[in-house]
């Protein structure tokens, strides 16, 4: 906010000291036609690096949370699974944007009070913290199960793919599983559907594939899958 | 009715606000109270009198420019001590290799803190007198802040604001740089 001057009020001849300097500083400010800047130049710089700081720091975390959809989600640990499935262009990119992000406030001396230790730490806590907030959310599962049904449909409809265990089988076209991120869902079985061998009982681990209709998963192909606890 | 009061009983910020709002002509006002603070500052740092004196005349060119961009929540002295910092550091990223002692004479920097406008009030006036005389031969790194520390008088978080780097690492070069003198030069007597 610009804090306007007092009314200040004193005598003009107080002004009439004038050094060489003075004279010469007035002089070009005069002669050279020098104003002051407004104040938008100000405002919109720090505007403007404020949203760079914004953007990168927004990207940067929205990848890192891709990092721990990717490798948390799936439950599945163990250092062989790690170095096999480590997202890496998502590890590049998460990098990528935390050191723009943190060249940027260094650069232009935005948190200077803090020591460049602290400044990455708390960079890194920021970047850490929300994206694990963020991928506490049903974010990534949505973009996942979108992308997938723009690529995938049935009968004209989008695919909708859920895998996880069955918890409840009380009729043969009904029944409810819970998938890996502990979400409850209810299954309708459509006529037709492919459906396992030896049928659908609490318990076992299922991928079923559907589409949505009025809110309902409506599945055309249900296939049992090996257990899927955590590897011990 | 408001009382004429003298120009010089009102604060830097104020009369920083009043040129920017109304009336430029004020602006002498801030050249009268900074000028000989900002010569001897500028003096230290590139060890010569009038290159000294044209980057001055530059950093009040500039300050009267950018006077938008002052905030009330910063001293305005720091920020004009900025303005001076980032006019040097321009000019140093400029001359790198010029930074010697070129242009200055024996006896350039104790005269600068011999002057009657120089105020002392917290530090030791031998200690002064024997940063004034070794503190040329130092680094940038580490006499800009011992400058603006004894020299000038300006607090550490003052300095922080000046040169924009946390004080941890301020009171780090300013220690060190006592240390390289009393090394080379002896204590202060």
């Amino acid at each position: 906010m610009v804090k306007h001057h007092k009314d200040l009020n004193f005598e003009k001849k107080e002004l009439a000291y004038e050094s060489g300097m003075s004279r010469r500083v007035m002089q070009r400010i005069e002669v050279e036609n020098i104003r002051m800047r407004p104040s938008i130049v100000f405002i919109a710089r720090t505007v403007f690096l404020s949203l760079i700081v914004a953007v990168t720091a927004g990207i940067g975390v929205f990848f890192t949370s891709v990092i721990f959809y990717k490798l948390l989600a799936v439950r599945v640990f163990g250092v062989r699974f790690l170095l096999l499935h480590i997202p890496w262009f998502s590890v590049g990119l998460a990098i990528s944007c935390f050191l723009l992000c943190f060249a940027v406030i260094e650069y232009y001396k935005l948190a200077y009070k803090l020591t460049l230790f602290r400044l990455f730490m708390l960079l890194a806590v920021v970047f850490v913290g929300f994206a694990f907030l963020l991928y506490k959310t049903p974010l990534h599962e949505n973009l996942r199960r979108t992308a997938l049904s723009s690529i995938y449909s049935v009968d004209g409809q989008p695919l909708v793919l859920y895998a996880g265990r069955v918890v409840e089988s009380r009729t043969a076209n009904i029944f409810y599983i819970e998938t890996l991120r502990g979400e409850r869902v209810k299954i309708y079985l459509i006529r037709g559907a492919r459906i396992p061998s030896k049928g659908i009982h609490e318990g076992q681990s299922v991928f079923v594939a559907g589409y949505t209709e009025n809110g309902k998963v409506v599945a055309r192909s249900v296939m049992a899958l090996k257990d899927m606890s955590p590897a011990k | 009715m408001m009382s004429v009061m003298n120009i010089r009983a009102f604060p830097d910020e104020d009369i920083a606000l009043y040129v920017r709002s109304k009336d430029s002509e004020t602006f002498r006002e801030i050249i009268f109270r900074y000028e000989k603070k900002l010569i001897r500052y500028m003096t230290f740092l590139v060890k010569n009198d009038l290159t000294a004196h044209g980057l001055v005349q530059t950093t009040f060119l500039t300050v009267y420019r950018d006077l938008n961009q002052y905030s009330p929540r910063l001293k305005f002295s720091s920020w004009m001590y900025r303005k001076a910092h980032e006019e040097f550091a321009h000019f140093y990223k400029a001359q790198r290799k010029t930074t010697q002692a070129v242009g200055s004479y024996p006896g350039l920097f104790e005269e600068l803190i011999s002057d009657d406008d120089f105020e002392n009030e917290f530090s030791d006036p031998k200690l002064v007198k024997h940063i004034a005389q070794y503190a040329s031969n130092l680094k940038v790194m580490y006499r800009e802040p011992l400058v603006l520390h004894f020299i000038e008088q300006r607090s550490y978080d003052e300095i922080r604001d000046i040169l924009q780097l946390p004080v941890t690492i301020i009171a780090g070069r300013i220690t060190k740089g006592r240390r390289l003198i009393e090394k080379k030069y002896g204590k202060a007597s």
